[in-house]
């Protein structure tokens, strides 16, 4: 065999292996291989300063934001969505915006945390300050692929999807979430963090006792059944982006033929709102973050989806409407 | 030891196509028999590795683990040496050619060289469409294993490989129950899951397990 056919079978050998070895984080998780899962010490909130009644300033309306693939640690995410994040904090008064989750572990442990990995995960982090595009980055969004796939696998997803929705649990108590308060929750997932919103919109609503929502920013999802307890699902997503159809072609749940399917249900049920957002692509320029890119409208694209958001939002009864 | 693993490990490659040169092979070869064992062994080892998901759920510790998948390998083996024997007993009976039992033996262990593959089972979303691939690879290679020891054609080959598998059925609904139960109570004593559980049903009751969802508010449909 010549060096380059050793090449490419070594890459597409160490493909698959990465593929096979991906779902073992959640699985060992479970089986208490890595920590116990049983003995997790419940979250404390954080308490308010004093003289502050806690019930008149508690939020009422908390939002997860989920990161896309090129998530590296719960503080560490590609530099083009930290503009976003604080659009929403900013676009959405009486929202609590928590942007601190990791939702490529079980455990919230990002990748340059305690792993025998995090060296190399370190190394690939200072690679991408100093270039967004090179190469070694590509690593992170590969990693966090096969994760988004445990997500949606049958056979892993539930677990996958627990340890996903306990960890919004700790982080909503740690900002001050009560517990039986009944205050909604929504989780707004971009690109793979779609599908890990949905997928854990299956057990976050019983944990905290409040409805659960999802809005999915250009998600790539499967047909999972968390849409079944989630109150309702929006989908935002561009014309021109390839990646956000893919969770339509690959889960047959999704497609027509199989209208008994949980997603083909919630579709006619009107569960499911799909919006349009314009000539949007998924990454590079024009993408849903891209702030210079402008509309027809004048707004640009990152404004264009905030509006987007706080619209739904807002005709869910989340959101107090814009004054006049 | 490790030329034990290195000739494991050709003897893979070399089931992975099985040319009619591997029949001498495996007939010259003075260690086949033991290496074909290996064959099946770490096919058992990794087709369990594959669908571990199912020890997992049963919160198996990491020696159990190990020892769960070695056992699979040994019971793999046990299987395999019946299934060559009802290949070996139908195909004397159907065709003119008398075989040893020791050649059919190892070549059908070499036609479970794709299932040393299985661990790849665990890849999410390709996994299950992965499966059915190995076992359909390993399938025409017993089926060319058949052929090429009874000087066969295709569709006999098939004949004697489907009689062979009512004649495995058969046996394990009848004088075979006994075996059959000892090997599951060894299985669940292991692992504390029954053999044949379906991972989708128990994580599907396990799903359904969990608290309801409360009732929505807001202007919801």
């Amino acid at each position: 065999m010549s060096i380059i056919g050793l090449l490419i079978t070594g890459v597409f050998a160490l493909l698959f292996l990465s593929a096979a070895v991906a779902p073992l984080e959640s699985l060992g998780w479970y089986a208490g291989w890595f920590g116990d899962m049983e003995a997790e010490d419940e979250p404390r909130p954080q308490t308010p300063p004093s003289g502050v009644d806690a019930e008149a300033s508690a939020p009422a309306h908390f939002l997860i934001y989920l990161s896309g693939i090129g998530a590296i640690a719960p503080n560490s995410i590609p530099d083009e969505e930290i503009p976003f994040i604080e659009g929403l904090r900013q676009t959405l008064p009486g929202t609590y915006v928590i942007s601190d989750l990791f939702p490529y572990s079980v455990t919230n442990m990002g990748l340059t945390g305690q792993r025998v990995t995090a060296r190399i995960w370190r190394w690939i982090e200072q690679l991408r300050l100093k270039n967004p595009a090179a190469v070694a980055a590509f690593l992170v969004n590969l990693r966090n692929v096969f994760q988004v796939a445990t997500s949606a696998d049958l056979r892993y997803g539930p677990i996958y999807n627990l340890g996903v929705a306990r960890e919004m649990r700790h982080s909503l108590i740690r900002h001050g979430y009560r517990l039986g308060s009944g205050v909604p929750v929504t989780l707004l997932g971009w690109s793979g963090g779609g599908q890990i919103a949905l997928g854990s919109g299956w057990y976050l609503p019983g944990m905290i006792g409040a409805p659960v929502r999802v809005i999915s920013l250009g998600g790539v999802m499967s047909d999972d059944v968390g849409i079944e307890r989630v109150a309702r699902l929006w989908h935002l997503w561009g014309q021109d982006d390839p990646l956000a159809p893919l969770g339509h072609w690959l889960y047959p749940g999704r497609w027509k033929i199989f209208p008994a399917s949980s997603w083909n249900r919630a579709l006619a049920a009107g569960k499911i709102v799909l919006v349009p957002l314009g000539p949007y692509t998924h990454n590079g320029k024009g993408n849903y973050f891209d702030n210079e890119t402008t509309l027809p409208g004048g707004e640009t694209h990152m404004q264009y989806a905030l509006s987007k958001v706080k619209q739904a939002l807002v005709e869910a009864g989340l959101v107090s409407p814009p004054p006049g | 030891m490790i030329e034990y693993l290195w000739s494991v490990w050709r003897a893979i490659r070399l089931g992975l196509r099985l040319q009619p040169d591997v029949v001498q092979l495996a007939e010259a070869y003075p260690h086949a028999t033991a290496v074909a064992f290996g064959v099946v062994v770490v096919a058992g080892v990794s087709l369990l590795a594959g669908q571990s998901v199912i020890l997992f759920l049963n919160q198996v510790k990491p020696r159990r683990f190990v020892v769960s998948l070695l056992i699979n390998g040994l019971m793999l083996a046990a299987g395999w040496a019946v299934w060559s024997a009802a290949i070996w007993g139908i195909g004397r009976w159907l065709f003119t050619e008398t075989p040893r039992f020791s050649l059919v033996l190892r070549l059908i262990g070499l036609s479970y060289a794709p299932l040393a593959f299985g661990f790849l089972i665990l890849m999410p979303y390709l996994g299950p469409f992965l499966q059915r691939f190995l076992y359909t690879w390993s399938f025409l290679i017993a089926l060319r294993a058949v052929a090429y020891t009874f000087h066969v054609s295709f569709w006999p080959a098939l004949i004697c490989v489907g009689l062979g598998w009512l004649l495995l059925m058969a046996l394990t609904a009848t004088i075979g129950r006994p075996v059959v139960t000892v090997r599951n109570r060894l299985w669940r004593r292991l692992t504390g899951a029954p053999l044949n559980a379906s991972a989708r049903d128990m994580l599907q009751q396990f799903a359904l397990d969990q608290s309801a969802p409360p009732a929505s508010k807001g202007d919801e449909p």
